[in-house]
């Protein structure tokens, strides 16, 4: 019994998430009120792949979700970010579910600097799905395109594609299409050390989501950010990072009426 | 010595800013976009980029120039062209092209719009007189092959539907041009749309054939032109061929600027006259005399028609029956006298048809003309004074009717230029090439008045607005009753540097419309509609790539219904690589427009001469791509393909002969043009 209120909590969410604009799979992204499109601060797996164009150093991630406090709806993700002298290579991979229904992503990410203005990054992307036991594993190919410019000294735009190929999973008896999302936001440094996000996002079939943040980092080891989107309600969004050494640490949170509190920690470590 | 430092600084500044500014094509889409973007009618803008091209081509220089020229380039306001005039006449002659910011009213956003097809040259050209031998030496030739396609079949085509289209699914189109100065102009087009048989029982060789020739400055003669050409006059009360300067983002720009007899040069196959006309000039008046006769597309079958076939299209059996069955012949003339204060015009028009005109017997049609003959004349002038400019036109025409058009522009200071105008026309005023000011695209049954500001308050910002009450005193396409309403429109524009530039624009109308009931079935109730929108728009240049942003958001609500929404997010990108003279222009865009009041209209960049703007409605999204590969000086080719895929489940697109089975169209063209 448990398990059919979880797949009908799964459908319900996976609808909401929809809503969201965001992939079941992909995980939230820690920018001020999710809006990561224009965030350049760093790359996280599975956003705006232009971001990781502007990496210096070896960047090893890891990344944990849980969606409302239940165990089955984590996300497990770990990337690796790879600069070298023409492009940054990026992989990520993301395990979403439990036994008996869950899905995979794996990304190979390419970005390139075009000077001290530009990003432009490639992912390309195969998503695999859990069906069944006699069905397997099924999966499918996509690519997510992302543009990151730095238009004035403090206005930042940034525009993503999620799989503009309409990637489908056909079986007999389902056909699961992938969200196609067209994601276009603003970074605006209010001030030396607090910047102001702004991002529309359209999935194809569904309504726009609106998402808004403010990111203030009173020191370089501490940055506080709150924020908040919505579609047809509003789900607000707060976080903090520390850093020490080559060692940073995301905790972000969004709490979505009535299903709940999601969280996410993230650990990264940089190379120096 | 102001002058004298101004020109100083302007210099070192230019050495700063050598920067690549916004290339001619995205200029040329700019201006396309603020004229048109609030117009959803189909609207021919070929002979805009043709004119456009030119002056991008031989640039007009400002030192050596006429009021009427510079009116050629639509979005400079007429306040602007005078302060233009009078900046020459006080400064004799400008030494560089930066002095523009000197001029009064002058703003950054026109300067950037203006410098493409303006140079500074000598102040004193000789003019030279019409030798043929200097004329044909100085002439250029061009030729232009176009191929255009839908890769998806179409069910007019299959051989199980009856009637099925005579030709092949594809559109071709030929044209030569000779152009030698501004002395002569020489053209030939010969056009088959997609679906007309090249060679068959109907038709021989190209469906559709058009020409002209244009001598310019020959003696008394202003212009002198055989064949295809178009005809201005006034305030296009009677007589307006070309697009006219409606309500657009350029707020102030409402007087009418294509004035005479000019060549017919686009593939447009009804709005333009077949005969000959002349323009003289002798000292301070003007003499425009024509005379038409064409065989126009109706249905005859009953011995009368109720309108003109106008889309040119000849696909079918029955297309054919209707194709050149009735004689239209127009005898036309415009006098106008100019002094340096003011002008006063007056213009008249005969037409005769051979057929009878009696339109459907619908109520809104009551007061149309019917009949085979029809007359009308006017007076229109424009009168400035200090820093007013008035402007008008009266007409009448035999059926009684009377049509009437008063404005005018004041610039109190040169930050803030303001606009009014108000019309009246008659329900029984009802003429074939009237194209006046006004919300409807029949110069008739309106009564109106149009208010517009533009203030630039400080150097990179501009405001502009516009509000239009209009009311028709008869009934009017789907509208039952007289009827009101109202449009406003704010745009607020901001553009820090030379390659960034951006704009907010919120528009609302209301106006009044039958009232569909959920099952379809007729209504008799009329009830508002209304339709708010708002944009933003933001393009941006680094090195050799620009990109360009559009979010735009509506909500339209008819009578008590609740009110539906509508959204499109677009992304281009234009990449020159420099070393080969390749340009790429690309664009990817979702819309969600679940109503057809909801569509969206957004300029897409084509191949030239073509101008395809979809009505984007439904659920999907939408790319193009643009090749244009310059191979020599004189040979360049243009690709083009796009595509839009539907998500909203549709099982086929578009109607009739046209429907595609599936849920994506794609078109492609191919562009050849040789000049030499």
């Amino acid at each position: 019994m448990g398990r059919i209120y979880l797949f009908l909590l799964l459908l319900f969410w996976g609808f909401l998430s929809l809503h969201a604009q965001v992939a079941t799979i992909v995980p939230s992204s820690y920018a001020p009120g999710n809006a990561f499109v224009a965030y350049n601060s760093d790359w996280q797996p599975f956003q705006n792949p232009a971001a990781l164009g502007q990496s210096k150093n070896l960047i090893l991630t890891v990344l944990y979700e849980n969606r409302y406090i239940t165990r089955e709806l984590g996300n497990a993700v770990a990337s690796v970010a790879v600069p070298t002298k023409y492009i940054n290579i990026g992989a990520s991979f993301s395990y979403f579910g439990y036994a008996s229904y869950n899905e995979i992503l794996s990304a190979i990410t390419v970005s390139r600097s075009f000077g001290e203005k530009l990003n432009i990054g490639v992912e390309f992307d195969y998503y695999t799905l859990y069906l069944s036991s006699s069905e397997r594993y099924r999966g499918t190919f996509t690519t997510q395109v992302g543009v990151q410019l730095q238009v004035l000294p403090n206005f930042m735009i940034g525009i993503n594609v999620f799989n503009p190929v309409f990637s489908k999973i056909k079986t007999d008896l389902l056909t699961k299409s992938l969200p196609s999302v067209f994601s276009l936001g603003t970074n605006y440094r209010l001030h030396e050390k607090v910047s102001w996000l702004v991002q529309v996002d359209k999935e194809v079939h569904s309504s726009v989501r609106w998402a808004t943040g403010f990111e203030y980092a009173p020191f370089d080891e501490f940055m506080v950010r709150v924020g908040g989107y919505g579609s047809d309600y509003f789900v607000p969004t707060l976080g903090a990072a520390v850093a020490f050494d080559g060692f940073r640490f995301h905790l972000h949170t969004e709490y979505r009426y009535p299903l709940g509190l999601t969280m996410m920690g993230v650990l990264q470590y940089q190379f120096k | 010595m102001k002058r004298l430092g101004f020109i100083l600084v302007s210099l070192l500044l230019c050495v700063y800013g050598t920067g690549q500014e916004f290339a001619i094509e995205h200029v040329i889409e700019k201006i396309y976009g603020q004229l048109m973007e609030t117009n959803e009618s189909d609207i021919d803008y070929s002979d805009l980029y043709d004119e456009l091209i030119a002056f991008y081509e031989n640039p007009i220089n400002l030192n050596n120039t006429t009021p009427d020229q510079l009116a050629q380039l639509r979005f400079l306001s007429d306040i602007q062209i005078e302060n233009f005039s009078y900046y020459i006449y006080k400064v004799d002659s400008m030494r560089t092209i930066y002095e523009l910011q000197l001029v009064e009213g002058m703003d950054l956003f026109t300067i950037q719009m203006l410098l493409p097809f303006v140079t500074v040259g000598s102040a004193h050209e000789a003019a030279g007189g019409w030798n043929f031998r200097d004329v044909m030496r100085a002439s250029r030739h061009e030729l232009i092959l176009r191929f255009d396609g839908t890769f998806e079949p179409k069910h007019g085509y299959s051989p199980d539907v009856t009637p099925s289209y005579l030709g092949d699914p594809f559109y071709t189109s030929l044209k030569y041009r000779l152009k030698s100065s501004d002395k002569l102009q020489l053209g030939l087009t010969a056009e088959k749309d997609a679906g007309e048989p090249f060679y068959g029982t109907y038709n021989k060789g190209y469906d559709s054939y058009s020409g002209f020739l244009q001598i310019n400055k020959l003696w008394k003669f202003s212009s002198i032109v055989v064949g295809d050409y178009r005809a201005n006059f006034g305030q296009g009360l009677v007589m307006q061929q070309d697009m006219r300067l409606g309500k657009s983002s350029l707020v102030t720009n409402i007087t009418t600027r294509s004035q005479g007899l000019k060549r017919h040069a686009s593939t447009d196959e009804y709005n333009f006259f077949r005969g000959v006309g002349a323009t003289a000039e002798f000292d301070d008046f003007k003499i425009s005399a024509f005379y038409s006769f064409r065989q126009m597309d109706a249905d005859t079958s009953g011995g009368s028609f109720s309108s003109f076939k106008t889309d040119g299209l000849h696909r079918l059996p029955t297309d054919f029956e209707r194709k050149r069955t009735v004689n239209q012949q127009v005898l036309g003339g415009n006098l106008t006298y100019r002094h340096r204060f003011f002008r006063l015009g007056l213009t008249a028009t005969q037409t005769w048809l051979n057929t009878p005109l009696d339109y459907e017997p619908n109520p809104y049609q009551l007061y149309y003309f019917r009949g085979k003959s029809q007359f009308a004349g006017s007076l229109d002038y424009l009168f400035a004074w200090r820093f007013f400019r008035f402007f008008g036109e009266t007409a009448v025409n035999d059926a009684g009717g009377v049509a009437t058009l008063n404005g005018l522009l004041f610039a109190p200071v040169s930050v803030l230029n303001l606009a009014v105008l108000q019309r009246f026309y008659s329900k029984k005023y009802d003429l074939f090439f009237s194209n006046g000011f006004g919300e409807s695209s029949r110069t008739n049954n309106e009564n109106g008045v149009y208010m517009g500001a533009e203030l630039k308050p400080v150097r990179q910002w501009k405001v502009s607005a516009y509000a239009d009450l209009f009311h028709a005193s008869w009934l009017a396409y789907q509208v039952n009753k007289p009827s009101s309403g109202y449009e406003t429109l704010l745009q607020v524009e901001y553009m820090p540097n030379r390659h960034v530039e951006m704009y907010g624009r919120f528009r609302f109308e209301q106006k009044e419309k039958n009232l569909k009931l959920p099952d379809e079935q007729p209504s008799t109730l009329v009830s508002d509609q209304q339709k708010a929108s708002l944009r933003y728009m933001i393009a941006y240049q680094v090195d050799h790539v620009s990109f360009k942003n559009v979010v735009e958001w509506n909500c339209v609500r008819l009578g008590a219904v609740d009110p539906t929404f509508g959204f499109l997010i677009t992304q281009d990108v234009v990449y020159t690589l420099p070393w080969i003279d390749l340009t790429l222009a690309a664009r990817y865009e979702f819309f969600d427009a679940p109503a057809y009041e909801n569509r969206f209209y957004l300029y897409e960049r084509d191949v030239p001469y073509a101008f395809y703007t979809p009505a984007l409605y439904g659920v999907g999204n939408r790319w193009y791509l643009n090749v244009d590969y310059k191979i020599n000086a004189q040979l360049r080719v243009f690709l083009r393909v796009a595509q839009t895929y539907y998500t909203d489940n549709r099982q086929q697109i578009g109607t009739g002969g046209e429907t595609i089975q599936g849920n994506h169209r794609t078109d492609f063209r191919i562009h050849l043009q040789w000049k030499i």
